[in-house]
């Protein structure tokens, strides 16, 4: 009962923030359209089709797993004979099947409790024979979900087992946070462990195995990390099953204690740690990973080979370039479509090599908000400019485009922002972005063809991610980047020649302190101390906040050129601010805010804007400050906001402005 | 100090002498109880009742034929009151006398009797054999005057049945001016709430300042014969604690250990007459101290249920503390003799999700909030889900609560005939059994479903749910009460959905291959098992149990009354009864070789 607490708040927050999101997605959604049409495979309104597994028949059958313990089997779901595809339910009545496979004549799917071999065996196109492979106890708490299978080539599976959620991840059950090997004969032995909430695992394009992981306790953010047998991914709770028979890793959660530090810095001393491979920044790129899908062909566009990973809660795929440096994956992860109707679990390949999406939203809210849904990606044949990837070099990074670049405007260091961050790896749920440096770009060269950009960087850190903006470059032909950024995780640095870069810590470090406790860019429009000459104010404001993201006064009134001292008191139990902005311009503002990425939190996000006239530094709950101004000459109503990213559309006052 | 307010509170006391018995002995301090215990109405003798006459008599035990109307064979001995004759019209009244009353009792029907129960001699309640009946009306088990039951919750005839009523008298006059009617605030029959009012579940303070009216508690029957047993109740008077001299101090910030605000000053005190945590401050620690004043001496229940940690402190010493927890669902409790007059009290919450709920219980006073209704932080209710059966069997996996516990592997199948049951696909055994309509999935299906629980919409039978084959050296050895759910004994396992839409399960043991197919009986008064056990080579004995529980009794009919009467097992093949310790199985030997064996039998209650 304890999750519901947090999981409400969660939602809550959730909300608030979709309609700005969503706000924001209609414009990359129709840019990203261009390039991929997103189109929905009709549902009928007697199915509640809550997406948990999704798998092709050899005839080209989609089957469908659902939350509700269903297999639906849809007929030409490319929509080539009919607008509304066929659906039949093939099967019924097993516990929240969150994952689908074909094999040799059967679906293969996970229950709660047990993986289970579906078969129809009188060939009248409903299953019959429902045959439990092997089971595995449950404690009896919600959280408890079991993905898979994944088949591996020798026809064993892979099962995840999500961790309980008891205002913690816990593993209250055996191998709760584990990865399960199970041979056909249903002898099961663990694989892998450390995992929270894996929703999503799958095959890289060499057959590596990859999962999916959602921020939590002890995930400062989503991620994907390659697993072999015997490796530990980094959510000790389910340690405690490491001394059971068969387990390859010896780990104990005691070796754990509540705030470790630097992730990579821990696991490169621990041994079975396995660092992750990409990291997804929290909010940045999305907020729930789920499914794990390898671009296996040219025909979805110039990334084959890449992995494409769901996001439910952003309703959104993205991708990632994966390349092996000193033997281990690392690589950078893109914004890549987004704009789905509810929130994406699962991904298939269509035998046109169309992508498939599967998605539900109950419990989870998505920016997608319908409650469940099954939609379809087709690629256009048009290329996008898109960063096609990201290649550590040993002093920067060597970026791959889509098409050959403006070179003489690609040669420009400043067009580059590089900026390294990481996450801390501690007990507490999820991490605010950590250790966050600006890396200068020193030099630049472009490759003939102009498809390769080789950045000479400063102050490139290993164990770190580093977001890698390539602004507004565009292409030979002129284009815009659809999207201009990656996060590179750069586990290692690879050693080579070239040109040395001195990395300049000091120069890092003054970026840094300059940007430590800064309250906006403009410290003109934060005065915290009345200003010399003042006798005393001519007035003075107070305002406090009340439940539900509002301050509480909805206006405030000041004489025209009066001196005001605002005594602004957050006495919520969350992060807000005070901004007072131009005319018009409080939605304006806010949006400006959200769009700040990484240095958002450093600079209270208070945009560099000249709509920004007055703000409050971004205050803690239950602290208050008190900031001077001149109010404005021209009567008016002027806004006031709180710009913290989802806060602006509610939270919200008229500051009104009248004649002396 | 009574000895057995001593002995209660042993734990606290030893623990505190540091010595290295006292650990062992806080370990083994048994739960506090959740309530005071109820008084027994002895049927020893009919002392009782005011002047029996001959219908009545005292059995040691009784068997109803269910096939045949209105009979029922007697034992002699004491423990249950029987009205053994077919037809009547008397009435039975208790010497107690009660206004509000908690009732407890177990009741047999023969078949087409009846009795009534009458609350203060007057106000009825329906007992009836209205078993398999569709609907119920007013006429039915389990009516209150004017109102029929919410479902049909009746066992067969010859069965014990179970009945907790929760009656509320009539109250009039006094300083306050109009009446309170009297009612039925809950009738809960077989598991089952069949009558509620809610209006009726809080007795205000102007309420308790009306008279009450009292009466004897009446069994009228025209139709027999009937049996009661295990008749017990708690009755109350208007008598109330009240909180005096209430002072509330609040602290910054929430603490686990609630004496870290001895280190603290408050932010805020002040007087309070309402024990309410929204005196304080939310995500504050909250102090709340006063004098408890009680108006009789004797045991007192306090059970506490709150957002965050909370302590109960009387008198100096702790009595109730959640641990710390913020499951604002669940409720602590602790218990202690009181003497009447003043007590100190003190009450403090860190205050995480704003809910505080203080209840006791105490000498004729029933469960009584101190903390006022706004305190309570109230739970959205799922909505209702049902799953309808639309003329087919359904199937469905989901977690389902057995035996005050929830089962994570269970399956509940229904028949529109309306015969359900639950099955576990660890052990591969019945879990439950029930009339009526099938389930409610909202606990599943609504938001995140975090219950994950089916919830059986009648009556429900507890079945033991463990394994049903076993191999042993003798019939006589221990019966394997579990099976292990990530290495099972059991192989080639799983369920086949039949053509008639109901699965039949199968699975091995060693050389022992099982099928077994549960439906409704054609009749449809129970459920049919038809199991098939195949012996491929198979040298060691095994044995199939078909019932377990408590006492199993060999029926004049040839079946089997299993469980003290909870149900009925018929069946055309030769099970054995084995006693162990109390506990009876019903067992058959195997074909051992290369045989199967077919078991037939119905499950019928």
């Amino acid at each position: 009962m304890k999750s519901k607490l947090y999981s409400a708040f969660g939602l809550v927050l959730g909300s608030l923030l979709l309609p700005h999101l969503a706000a924001a997605q209609t414009g990359m959604k129709a840019k990203e359209g261009k390039y991929y049409a997103i189109t929905d495979v009709p549902v009928p309104d007697s199915v509640v089709l809550e997406v948990g597994g999704l798998a092709f028949t050899p005839d080209d059958k989609l089957g469908v797993a659902t939350r509700h313990g269903e297999i639906w089997l849809i007929t030409d779901p490319y929509q080539k004979r009919s607008k509304q595809p066929q659906y039949a339910r093939f099967a019924y009545g097993m516990h929240e099947t969150l994952g689908l496979a074909w094999h040799n004549g059967s679906f293969y799917t996970t229950q709660r409790s047990e993986l289970t071999r579906v078969t129809d065996t009188n060939q009248d196109g409903k299953a019959d024979m429902f045959q439990t492979v092997a089971s595995w106890p449950l404690s009896g708490n919600y959280h408890e979900y079991s993905y898979g299978p994944l088949f591996l080539p020798n026809g064993d599976m892979l099962v995840t087992l999500n961790l309980s959620w008891v205002g913690r991840g816990a593993s209250l059950a055996k191998w709760r946070g584990w990865m399960m090997q199970i041979k056909p004969d249903g002898t099961m032995r663990p694989f892998a462990a450390g995992m929270r909430s894996p929703a999503g695992f799958g095959f890289s394009e060499n057959g590596d195995v990859f999962f999916a992981e959602n921020q939590g306790d002890w995930i400062g953010s989503g991620r994907i990390t390659q697993l072999d047998y015997g490796d530990f991914a980094g959510h000790p709770a389910g340690l405690r099953w490491s001394g059971e028979y068969g387990s390859p890793i010896k780990l104990k959660p005691e070796q754990f204690p509540d705030s470790i530090g630097i992730l990579h810095d821990f696991a490169k001393k621990t041994p079975h740690f396995k660092e992750p491979s990409v990291w997804f920044p929290h909010t940045l790129m999305g907020i729930s990973t789920s499914a794990v899908l390898t671009i296996d062909s040219d025909e979805f566009g110039p990334f084959k080979g890449q992995i494409l990973v769901g996001d439910q809660g952003h309703s959104k795929v993205m991708r990632a370039f994966l390349e092996k440096v000193n033997g281990k994956y690392q690589g950078a992860c893109f914004p890549f479509l987004e704009g789905f109707s509810s929130g994406v679990l699962r991904l298939v390949w269509g035998s046109d090599h169309s992508l498939f999406v599967g998605m539900t939203s109950r419990g989870w809210a998505s920016t997608g908000p319908a409650l469940y849904g099954l939609q379809r990606v087709n690629f256009k044949g048009v290329t996008p400019f898109e960063i096609k990837a990201i290649r550590a070099q040993s002093n920067g990074f060597e970026l791959e485009f889509t098409s050959p670049v403006n070179k003489k405007q690609a040669l420009d260091n400043s067009l580059y922002n590089i900026t390294g961050f990481t996450y801390s790896y501690h007990k507490t749920y999820g991490s605010p972005i950590i250790n966050q440096q600006p890396c200068p770009v020193v030099k630049t060269e472009v490759s003939e063809d102009g498809r390769r950009v080789r950045l000479y960087v400063d102050g490139l850190r290993e164990g770190y991610i580093h977001e890698v903006n390539a602004g507004s470059l565009r292409s030979q032909a002129g284009q815009p980047l659809l999207h201009n950024v990656g996060y590179y995780t750069l586990n290692a640095i690879p050693k080579g020649s070239g040109p040395a870069c001195a990395v300049t810590p000091r120069s890092v470090a003054a970026t840094a302190a300059a940007n430590k406790g800064a309250c906006g860019s403009d410290p003109a429009k934060c005065v915290t101390t009345q200003p010399a000459g003042w006798s005393k104010p001519d007035i003075t404001l107070q305002i406090g906040t009340k439940p539900g993201l509002k301050f509480d006064q909805a206006e405030l009134k000041v004489p025209a050129g009066s001196r005001v001292k605002l005594t602004f008191n957050n006495n919520d139990d969350m992060l807000h601010n005070m901004v007072i902005t131009n005319p018009g311009k409080g939605d304006a503002v806010g949006k400006l805010a959200m769009e700040m990425g990484l240095s958002g939190t450093n600079l209270a996000y208070v945009p560099a804007s000249k709509d920004v006239l007055f703000n409050t530094c971004l205050l803690a709950p239950e602290t208050s400050q008190s900031i001077y101004f001149i109010a404005p000459k021209t009567p008016g109503d002027y806004p006031y906001i709180c710009s913290f990213p989802g806060h602006y559309a509610v939270m919200k006052g008229i500051l009104k402005v009248v004649r002396r | 100090m009574t000895v057995r307010s001593f002995l209660l509170h042993s734990a606290i006391i030893v623990g505190m002498a540091a010595c290295s018995s006292a650990k062992k002995e806080k370990e083994e301090a048994p739960a506090p109880p959740e309530s005071l215990p109820m008084e027994v109405l002895s049927l020893d003798n009919l002392d009782a009742f005011a002047a029996p006459d001959n219908n009545w008599q005292l059995a040691g035990n009784v068997y109803v034929n269910r096939q045949q109307p209105q009979q029922m064979e007697v034992k002699e001995g004491k423990g249950i009151l029987a009205f053994a004759t077919a037809k009547g019209n008397s009435t039975l009244r208790t010497k107690m006398e009660h206004g509000d009353i908690d009732l407890e009792l177990d009741f047999m029907l023969s078949g087409q009797a009846g009795a009534t129960l009458l609350f203060q001699g007057k106000y009825p309640l329906q007992l009836k054999d209205s078993w398999l009946k569709d609907s119920v009306t007013v006429d039915d088990c389990g009516a209150v005057e004017g109102k029929a039951p919410l479902l049909n919750a009746c066992k067969a005839p010859g069965l014990w049945q179970h009945l907790e009523v929760k009656f509320r008298t009539a109250r009039s006059g006094y300083s306050a001016t109009g009446t309170t009617e009297a009612g039925f605030e809950r009738v809960v029959l077989n598991g089952r709430t069949i009558q509620q009012e809610p209006s009726l579940d809080s007795i205000t303070t102007d309420t308790l300042l009306k008279q009450v009216q009292t009466g004897p508690l009446g069994f009228l029957v025209k139709n027999g014969p009937v049996a009661f047993r295990n008749i017990r109740y708690k009755t109350y008077n208007d008598k109330r604690a009240a909180l005096t001299n209430l002072q509330y101090h609040v602290y910054k910030g929430v603490y686990k250990n609630h004496d870290t605000i001895k280190l603290l000053m408050p932010v805020r005190s002040g007087q309070t007459d309402s024990l309410t945590y929204r005196v304080g401050d939310k995500r504050a620690q909250l102090l709340l101290e006063g004098k408890l004043q009680l108006p009789v001496q004797g045991e007192y229940v306090f059970s506490i249920r709150a957002g965050g940690p909370i302590r109960l402190m009387i008198d100096g010493k702790e009595i109730a503390n959640n641990g710390g927890t913020r499951d604002y669902q669940r409720a602590f409790y602790g218990d202690t003799v009181l003497t009447a007059g003043p007590h100190d009290f003190q009450l403090s919450y860190a205050n995480y999700d704003e809910c505080m709920v203080l209840l006791y219980e105490g000498p004729h006073i029933p469960f009584t909030a101190l903390t006022t209704p706004a305190s309570e932080r109230l739970v959205e209710p799922s909505p209702s889900m049902e799953y309808v059966l639309k003329g087919e069997p359904a199937i469905q996996r989901s977690f389902i609560e057995h035996r005050g516990k929830v089962d994570a592997y269970s399956m509940s199948v229904g028949a529109p005939v309306g015969i359900n049951y639950a099955y576990d696909m660890v052990t591969y055994s019945p879990l439950l059994a029930w009339h009526g309509r099938y389930i409610d999935v909202a606990e599943m299906w609504h938001e995140r479903g975090e219950q994950q629980l089916a919830r059986p919409l009648g009556a429900t039978l507890d079945l033991a749910g463990i394994p049903c084959i076993a191999e042993l050296s003798s019939v006589k050895a221990p019966w394997p009460d579990s099976m292990r759910v990530d290495s099972s004994d059991y192989t080639n396992r799983g369920y086949m959905l039949r053509s008639d839409g109901l699965p039949m399960f199968f699975y091995t043991l060693h050389q022992w291959k099982v099928e077994d197919y549960l439906h409704p009986r054609q009749d449809g008064k129970g459920l049919q098992r038809d199991v098939t056990v195949t012996s491929n080579g198979a040298k060691d004995k095994a044995y199939w149990l078909l019932a377990s529980g408590g006492i199993i009794e060999k029926l004049a009919d040839g079946s089997y009354a299993v469980d003290d009467k909870n149900y009925y097992i018929e069946t055309a093949v030769k099970p054995e009864i084995v006693e162990d310790d109390g506990q009876y199985r019903l067992v058959l030997p195997l074909e051992t070789g290369n045989k199967t064996t077919d078991i037939h039998y119905s499950i019928i209650w």
